[in-house]
């Protein structure tokens, strides 16, 4: 009786969605209003699926998926040359941006205890070539910011919480007179609820809503400036870059309360 | 104790007196309109390129933020468990502990230290993170492992496990900053271990301040800068 009724399941009914399929490569989004809101002018963002920020493919959680995308013009007006990231650092489909926490395997080197006098050793050689690396992904990183410099974020958020494009909305206004804030927060740009994909519908259907409809999740896009992880920085500037995060004062907005 | 450990441990007993007025809002910092990131971790510290080229720290992902201007009924839990604070961990993922300044603020904490620690190799345009073997517990289920490692931390840091040598100008400043936030963790299971049942008041200026101050009595290379900032964030004026 199930494969009586797995086989009459269409693609959609696999949970296929056809909005984002990789042949269409673009998707219209709402513009984010100064206020929060979603604006009824819709944009055609390009995604390209190849370039992956971040994929947390799962059939439970958020199962955030980042990739790089851009509207389609570049600053001069002309089309984003298709393929270019990959002249230099070769975007294939084992290609992530950063690998999430938890990951990464063992350190490679010795773990044996070592001071800081040590470990700084012998190093110079290998360090010369860690810097060449270095240098060639940073390049390589600029020209796919270059191409791409927008991100899209695809998640099944809990439709409870705040939207995300709202809170960053505000964040970004209080940014515009604190200098605190201001850099220090992500600019959201354009975001959609596709609410016909809500896991809404088979809760109902199941009788499994409560009230507060805690367990409901929609797919949500949201499309932001793309940023770089702070691990590519190092020395003062690493420093610097995590204590601005730290103070932003966004994340501190207490204080603005008590004075 | 070191003169440090006294002036941060006295700040943050002091935040938790108990209220002699439970009615009175004076004694009840309330955190209000704020946003409450609740999700601190190594993925969503990023930086951008300023105009000038400068690369400045953006705080992103804010999915699982808060914010006190629509408050929700579903006291949930959030946050990467490798990066959680020590009494979140201890409570374990089924206890609701109200969630504080004061834990994202030691999220932060734990960010550096990893930050700090790891390895990266470049390949293109992609990267591999490594991390040193003593940190693996901190990836896995086991919370009070997790916990354990943590507040011994500082001892190990950079002995148990080697720190890259363009890092290694930080590691003692990083180890004291660990050991900080360890016994400030101490100073507040000494105050449930004597009876404390009193709901605590979240307290992000006191928190600075004792930061603040902490560091004040430390020379460790980089902390000077970081003290000034501090002390701008907690005296600029209200915003809106």
């Amino acid at each position: 009786m199930l494969l009586f009724i797995l086989q009459r399941f269409g693609p959609r009914q696999w949970g296929d969605i056809p909005e984002l399929t990789s042949e269409k490569r673009s998707i219209l989004l709402h513009t984010v209003t100064d206020d929060g809101t979603l604006g009824t002018e819709e944009v055609n963002v390009e995604f390209h699926p190849e370039d992956k920020v971040h994929s947390g493919w799962s059939l439970f959680g958020r199962a955030t998926t980042v990739i790089g995308a851009g509207t389609g013009m570049k600053g001069n007006g002309g089309p984003v040359e298709e393929g270019r990231i990959g002249a230099r650092g070769g975007v294939g489909d084992d290609a992530v941006e950063t690998m999430a926490d938890g990951d990464s395997e063992g350190l490679e080197t010795d773990e044996t205890n070592l001071s800081p006098r040590d470990t700084a050793r012998g190093e110079g050689e290998e360090q010369s070539s860690l810097d060449q690396a270095r240098d060639a992904y940073q390049r390589a990183r600029d020209d796919i910011i270059k191409a791409h410099n927008l991100v899209l974020k695809i998640y099944w958020a809990e439709t409870w919480r705040i939207r995300e494009w709202e809170i960053m909305t505000y964040a970004w206004t209080l940014g515009k007179t604190d200098k605190f804030i201001r850099g220090h927060v992500p600019e959201v740009k354009y975001a959609r609820d596709f609410d016909r994909y809500s896991t809404r519908h088979i809760r109902d259907f199941l009788n499994l809503q409560d009230d507060k409809q805690a367990g409901t999740r929609t797919l949500r896009l949201v499309v932001m400036n793309r940023l770089r992880p702070i691990h590519d920085l190092r020395g003062e500037q690493l420093w610097d870059a995590f204590w601005e995060c730290f103070a932003c004062r966004c994340f501190l907005r207490g204080l603005t309360t008590i004075h | 104790m070191r003169f440090g450990s006294v002036l941060h441990v006295g700040v943050f007993c002091a935040v938790l007196r108990p209220s002699t007025n439970k009615v009175s809002s004076g004694h009840y910092r309330l955190w209000i309109n704020g946003i409450h990131h609740g999700d601190i971790s190594l993925n969503n510290l990023m930086y951008s390129v300023s105009p000038a080229g400068k690369a400045e720290g953006v705080l992103n992902d804010y999915d699982l933020a808060s914010w006190d201007k629509f408050p929700t009924t579903n006291g949930d839990r959030t946050g990467t468990v490798p990066f959680m604070a020590l009494e979140l961990l201890r409570g374990g993922l089924e206890q609701r502990i109200p969630r504080l300044y004061r834990h994202d603020a030691e999220s932060f904490v734990w960010v550096l230290a990893y930050l700090i620690a790891i390895t990266i190799e470049y390949k293109g345009h992609s990267v591999k993170i490594s991390r040193p073997p003593y940190f693996n517990p901190w990836f896995r289920d086991d919370f009070r492992f997790n916990c354990m490692l943590k507040r011994s931390l500082d001892k190990n840091y950079g002995r148990e496990f080697r720190i890259p040598g363009y890092h290694s100008l930080y590691l003692t400043t990083v180890r004291k900053l660990i050991t900080h936030w360890v016994e400030l963790d101490n100073a507040f299971l000494d105050l449930k271990a004597a009876g404390s049942t009193e709901l605590e008041t979240d307290d992000p200026k006191g928190i600075l301040e004792g930061l603040i101050k902490w560091i004040g009595a430390d020379s460790q290379k980089g902390f000077a800068k970081v003290q000034t900032l501090l002390l701008e964030v907690i005296e600029a004026p209200k915003v809106m």
